[in-house]
């Protein structure tokens, strides 16, 4: 394809121009946008679930409900904590790990950094109690 | 042949098919995919919209008038549109047909009456006002 | 010669460049495609399912609890909204389908299902004392006439009193926060008095809800 002068088809040049061109374009949608997290919203709606159920639960002693029960000091949650530990298993389906902070301690797994988690926070008498959800 | 002729063959070509390309893609494919795009975006307007209404309705217990803003894209696919309640759902016109649409609202039997519309390009407000038979909804 | 070798280099050149072209706008077909998101049927059924289990839902009785003798599709039908294919399950029981939504989104929330339970104790006859295992709103007291009970009292408060002897069914009023014990004074058979109260059993239930277009 090279007339007498050595030098590359004109035509050949261009069309690569071209096809760089279109290729550079159509690697933009080939790659398109990430896929939206639908994971993340579901995961802190089943977190607020799972701590409107703590909070509006009847306590197993005395005390306004379960979590008033649990947040009210240092000895009452330790004293509480395997009980609250049972409870949340029992609500959470096999394949959730949780994690709860209450203002005396913290019930529940290690947060993976990587996961997406769903949190919720509800404010107590005895001070705030956080709910993280995660996938296993 | 001469160089001269043959240069001008190939520009006369080259000429051609840029025409015929232009054509094929404005005439078939571009229009499809501004229209499809244009069809997405007013789904999600839509959407987001419905939750934002959805969300101004206040709680059972409390006696209030809610006023709030709402926001929108200024145009979709180019044109303005409009955004207008009817029978429990919000209906997005717009002059082109694939990208008109429908969402039906969830709504809680406290309301008694819906209506409205919204221009898109305009602040656009919804309220929420006690009225004699239940709650009524406004798109002003 | 020249001239035609590179006419037909640039034909071959333009069908090279409208190849890569069509090439490319397939691959914006199967992009658009995966672009596409159902967002009016996710805002739909995220809706509906807050509508469910919020406070005031005609299902519940508070937020994320659901009253079983309250679910059923006539309660629920009001505020399911027209115009899509809905189906709404409470722990895999079907509550409430309009059409058939395959294909469509499903929203997930946990709530959990209380049922009313009734339970009845006789005291016995030497230990006129009855202490209820679970809590409950209230307790109907059945004493019969001849058993001569003026007062029954509910830890340590007076629920009830006749001085010419408490007759027939009463229903009580007991404290939502402690353990109530029912005690009755004088002497009482066996079968002459019964208490019926009614304990709440709740389990967890997950509702789903699943909206097509």
């Amino acid at each position: 394809m090279t007339d007498g002068r050595g030098q590359l088809s004109l035509s050949l040049v261009e069309a690569g121009v071209g096809v760089v061109f279109v290729l550079t374009v159509v690697f933009g949608f080939a790659v398109g946008v990430p896929a939206p997290d639908t994971e993340t919203p579901q995961l802190d709606a089943r977190a607020e679930d799972t701590a409107t159920v703590l909070v509006n639960e009847p306590p197993r002693h005395a005390g306004e409900t379960r979590l008033a029960e649990v947040t009210r000091s240092r000895s009452a949650f330790e004293r509480e904590r395997d009980a609250l530990e049972a409870r949340i298993d029992r609500i959470l389906d096999d394949n959730l790990m949780y994690r709860v902070k209450t203002p005396h301690g913290t019930v529940g797994n290690e947060r993976p950094a990587s996961v997406p988690a769903g949190r919720a926070t509800v404010v107590t008498a005895g001070g705030e109690v956080t709910v993280w959800i995660w996938h296993v | 042949m001469s160089p001269v002729v043959g240069k001008a063959m190939e520009a006369t070509l080259v000429v051609l098919y840029l025409g015929a390309v232009t054509a094929t893609l404005y005439g078939g494919v571009v229009p499809e995919y501004r229209a499809a795009t244009g069809g997405e975006i007013a789904d999600r307007t839509l959407a987001d919209a419905a939750t934002d209404i959805e969300a101004a309705i206040p709680p059972e217990t409390e006696a209030a008038t809610v006023r709030r803003t709402v926001e929108m894209p200024a145009t979709i696919a180019g044109s303005a549109y409009r955004i207008h309640a009817k029978n429990d759902s919000l209906i997005l016109e717009h002059p082109s047909p694939e990208v008109s649409t429908r969402t039906p609202l969830v709504l809680p039997e406290r309301i008694e009456h819906l209506s409205g519309t919204w221009a898109s390009g305009e602040t656009a407000v919804v309220r929420i006002v006690d009225g004699p038979d239940g709650l009524e909804i406004r798109l002003e | 010669m020249r001239g035609q070798a590179n006419l037909l280099a640039l034909a071959i050149a333009l069908i090279v460049v409208t190849t890569v072209a069509s090439v490319g706008v397939v691959v914006a077909d199967g992009a658009f495609t995966t672009a596409q998101r159902d967002a009016t049927e996710r805002a739909t059924a995220i809706a509906l399912a807050d509508r469910i289990v919020g406070t005031d839902s005609p299902v519940t009785d508070r937020r994320n609890v659901l009253n079983e003798s309250l679910l059923e599709d006539e309660r629920i039908d009001p505020i399911v909204p027209t115009g899509a294919d809905i189906r709404i399950t409470v722990d895999g029981d079907v509550l409430y389908e309009r059409g058939d939504p395959v294909g469509g989104t499903t929203i997930r929330r946990l709530a959990i299902l209380s049922e009313r339970q009734s339970v009845t104790i006789e005291p016995r006859l030497d230990r006129p004392v009855v202490t209820l295992p679970r809590r409950s709103p209230t307790a109907t007291v059945r004493v019969d006439p001849d058993s001569d009970v003026e007062t029954v009292r509910a830890n340590d408060r007076v629920v009830l009193y006749d001085r010419t002897g408490i007759d027939g069914e009463h229903d009580v009023r007991l404290s939502r926060y402690e353990t109530t014990t029912l005690e009755f004074d004088g002497v009482v058979d066996t079968g002459e008095v019964s208490v019926t109260y009614y304990p709440r059993r709740t389990t967890k239930a997950l509702v789903e809800v699943t909206v097509s277009d």
